[in-house]
């Protein structure tokens, strides 16, 4: 059986923004490459004054970024591998092309001062997948059929997150989000905690860096904080993706339904980039993921009927409010007749 | 399931003392304008806000001013149901009293921070904007003798009002900005210097503003909502 690689991107612009950088999805040799850039829109807001306009820092730093990133991918898989040295040099590379770039910028001549503001700032997540090798097959069997060995590096600052979707344990986050105060994914829907580290071009930051490996099929994903920064829960974003594997006949129709449903999500710039390894092709992939979902499905049915509840119950509160407000008002009306009868008018005084 | 809701509250502090009066109605004319820009950059940036309030703390100095005069503090009112009654309240601010600078900054400051804060909605902003041409006078100063009337619950130091900026008891870390219209001058400077989340347009009460400084004082806050 011929195991295929299958890849998939997403990118959502919100008018008036862009920050985030097209997504990365590079095949390259055995290893896929993926990567994420979402420039900080707050701390990026000085404009600069380049040859194609004037864009924000956080436009110009996620793709910056995204560059050296794809030449550093070409530069380490030169040999095929990943060398233990990688994610420094890619820190290293990073560094040296935003401070060049910074220093040939020319900034708009911004008067305010703020320890908010970054020059260049951007998150980024980077996983690279590689698929080592066949296992060895039993005497009298053939090794078609199994998974080859799957490993993933993977490097990141700030809060775009890298995520393994396997059809055991379905969505694992990979990556540890770079917030202050260290939230759990679902208190940070609501926490909105500013960002610890991030790369930019006037601080220190650093890139963190693990890896995974193992004999599973299963999707690895990088993706922005406007993919699952929206949903009310994290199991949400993965009853998202599932839900609409589910409904696709094709990796294209698979991209295009999650693109469709993201983008009603999502209240910002949104960017995922996915490979999925070890499965024969989409039907297959699509089949190892129905129990799964089928568990998602478990934990997601009863919060929708509790949102359903909920949503009522607010409606019927505001019909009351309204209601109670107008009876208010009309029993006023009737009782003020004989309330105002002996009221002297305006600017009269005396007595009736 | 989808359904986060955003709630912004904006609160103004306006130094209205005597000389503020080459420049306090575009300073009014700044404060009405605000919410409606905010909320113009971030439906364009397709994020509405779901509740949005704006209150006024006016201010002018303890030291000098009548007790009616030195800090007058509207509530929150909510925009924009209540757009005329806030339009109301600060088209009555008129730039009087006193006396020579400095003046009392940082207790408007203090009552902004005690503001009434929403907590209803799942994203925040928490959002104070000063305008001033003046130093502050040190909360410490006449301690123990306070003019009459001076509140008796505001903070005894500038430590202890950036224990409050800092600390959670009063702002939320993560929805907490102050946006500091106002000189280099004492008071403003450390506060723009060592607190978090500020941004600091060193001018007289904003004179001076470049549309490219507002445009990224605003794509600060709504970007990071």
């Amino acid at each position: 059986m011929v195991m295929r690689r299958l890849h998939l991107t997403i990118q959502i612009d919100r008018e008036g923004s862009r920050e985030d950088a097209p997504p990365l999805c590079e095949a390259i040799g055995r290893t896929t490459v993926l990567g994420v850039f979402d420039g900080l829109g707050g701390a990026g807001a000085v404009g600069y004054q380049t040859p194609n306009g004037t864009f924000s820092g956080a436009y110009l730093a996620s793709r910056r970024v995204r560059s050296s990133v794809r030449e550093w991918s070409y530069e380490v898989l030169r040999s095929g591998e990943i060398p233990p040295d990688a994610g420094s040099r890619l820190e290293q590379r990073i560094r040296k092309d935003l401070n060049e770039y910074s220093r040939s910028l020319r900034p708009s001549g911004s008067r305010l001062r703020s320890s908010m503001l970054r020059t260049l700032p951007t998150t980024l997540t980077v996983l690279a997948v590689s698929e080592v090798g066949r296992p060895e097959p039993e005497v009298g069997n053939s090794a078609d059929g199994l998974p080859s060995k799957v490993v993933c590096r993977y490097f990141w600052a700030g809060d775009s997150r890298g995520y393994l979707l396997s059809p055991d344990a379905g969505l694992q986050q990979l990556t540890r989000d770079h917030l202050k105060g260290s939230p759990d994914a679902y208190e940070n829907l609501s926490a909105d905690s500013p960002l610890s580290n991030c790369v930019c071009a006037d601080r220190p930051f650093r890139l963190s860096e693990a890896s995974v490996n193992g004999r599973t099929a299963a999707v690895f994903l990088a993706a922005t904080d406007g993919c699952f920064g929206y949903l009310q829960s994290p199991v949400l974003f993965e009853g998202l993706l599932l839900d609409t594997l589910a409904d696709s006949d094709s990796v294209g129709e698979w991209q295009d339904r999650l693109t469709a449903e993201v983008d009603r999500t999502t209240g910002d710039d949104a960017t995922l980039s996915a490979v999925g390894v070890g499965f024969s092709g989409f039907q297959q992939m699509k089949e190892s993921f129905a129990v799964r979902r089928e568990r998602v499905e478990d934990r997601v049915g009863p919060l929708r009927v509790r949102q359903a509840r909920r949503d009522e119950l607010r409606s019927e509160a505001e019909a009351a409010e309204k209601e109670y407000s107008e009876a208010l008002r009309t029993s006023w009306d009737e009782y003020r007749k004989s309330y105002e009868a002996i009221l002297p008018s305006e600017g009269l005084g005396g007595t009736s | 399931m989808q359904g986060l809701t955003y709630g912004v509250d904006i609160v103004f502090c306006i130094d209205a003392t005597g000389s503020m009066y080459p420049i306090i109605d575009r300073v009014k004319e700044s404060a009405l304008r605000f919410h409606e820009d905010l909320r113009r950059v971030m439906d364009d940036k397709s994020k509405s806000i779901d509740s949005l309030r704006v209150r006024a703390v006016v201010y002018r100095d303890y030291y000098f001013d009548d007790l009616s005069k030195a800090m007058e503090a509207s509530e929150f009112f909510s925009l924009p149901q209540q757009a005329s009654d806030f339009s109301r309240f600060v088209d009555g601010i008129t730039a009087t009293g006193g006396g020579d600078e400095p003046e009392n900054g940082l207790e408007a400051l203090a009552v902004a921070m005690r503001s009434n804060w929403a907590v209803d909605s799942d994203k925040r902003r928490q959002i104070i904007v000063v305008w001033t041409d003046a130093s502050v006078h040190p909360l410490e100063r006449k301690a123990g003798s306070k003019p009459e009337g001076y509140p008796e619950d505001l903070p005894a130091d500038f430590d202890a009002l950036t224990d409050m900026w800092e600390g959670q008891e009063h702002m939320d870390p993560n929805a907490k900005r102050l946006i500091v219209y106002a000189p280099d001058a004492l008071g403003w400077t450390e506060i723009a210097n060592h607190w978090e989340n500020v941004i600091h347009f060193p001018s007289q009460g904003g004179k001076g503003l470049e549309e490219v400084d507002y445009s990224t004082i605003l794509d600060t806050i709504a970007n990071s909502i």
